[in-house]
């Protein structure tokens, strides 16, 4: 069934802003959704803040391609951050230098993310939303403007 | 606490996790971020890619991407290492 998205901006800097996606009938966005619900576990509580420092690295300096991994197909956006936790994950969309689009994640207790239902599922809405953010840039409804997306706000997706 | 005033936080629940991270986290970031700067900025001067500092240091291209993260907690020992192999210092000591 096609869930309907919308997107809202969650930081902005000089150099970069952050943005992530918002469901029909959620009052929080996806990375809101992550920082939630890893904020108090006492378990992953140290991974989360490595998470979280290197998204503060991101918005400060730059979407650098050195600040992640590439997680995805040949050809679309899907990165990791390159960090040093082996639990945690969290899934984004690096679009250029200074737009990034966080999703959400989790904890991988398998080999790939595409074991692990919970973690394809943020991986599989991200790559759906990448096709039609391009499909939208190409149509000139939506324009990259360095670190802002015009007109994102106004848009919604089915994806 | 928030360590760039420069950024614009839309979001309560982003804003409260920011108070959260102790200022010597932050403090700490920086450090290493620097490190990691520096790390990328001399390999394009000197068109090393990460295969080859991987190569030099005699470690995995994966620990090569960790440096880089800007988060990787560096020892003493492995900020030798890539000094060594990049032939030049990448932290100075005040003297």
């Amino acid at each position: 069934m096609a869930k309907t998205a919308t997107i809202k901006t969650i930081e902005q800097s000089e150099k970069v802003g952050l943005y992530s996606i918002c469901f029909d009938g959620n009052n929080l966005t996806e990375y809101e959704k992550f920082v939630q619900k890893f904020m108090d576990d006492a378990t992953l509580n140290k991974d989360f803040q490595m998470i979280f420092r290197a998204i503060n690295r991101i918005v400060a300096n730059g979407a650098l391609e050195r600040f992640f991994r590439p997680e995805g197909k040949m050809g679309d956006n899907l990165a990791a951050l390159s960090i040093d936790s082996k639990v945690l994950r969290l899934y984004c969309l690096r679009i250029s230098d200074q737009i990034l689009i966080v999703g959400n994640g989790g904890a991988k207790t398998t080999r790939t993310y595409e074991e692990s239902e919970e973690l394809s599922g943020y991986v599989m809405d991200l790559q759906k939303f990448d096709a039609l953010l391009a499909q939208e840039l190409k149509k000139g409804s939506i324009k990259i403007e360095q670190n802002v997306i015009t007109g994102i706000e106004s848009a919604s997706f089915e994806l | 606490m928030i360590p760039n005033k420069d950024i614009k936080i839309f979001s309560p629940i982003i804003r409260e996790a920011y108070d959260r991270i102790p200022a010597l986290d932050w403090a700490t970031d920086e450090i290493t971020e620097g490190i990691a700067s520096r790390i990328d900025a001399v390999m394009k001067e000197k068109g090393i890619s990460k295969k080859q500092l991987a190569e030099l240091t005699h470690r995995r291209p994966s620990d090569v991407t960790r440096w880089l993260g800007g988060g990787h907690n560096f020892t003493c020992k492995t900020i030798a290492l890539i000094q060594q192999a990049l032939g030049v210092p990448l932290i100075e000591i005040a003297k």
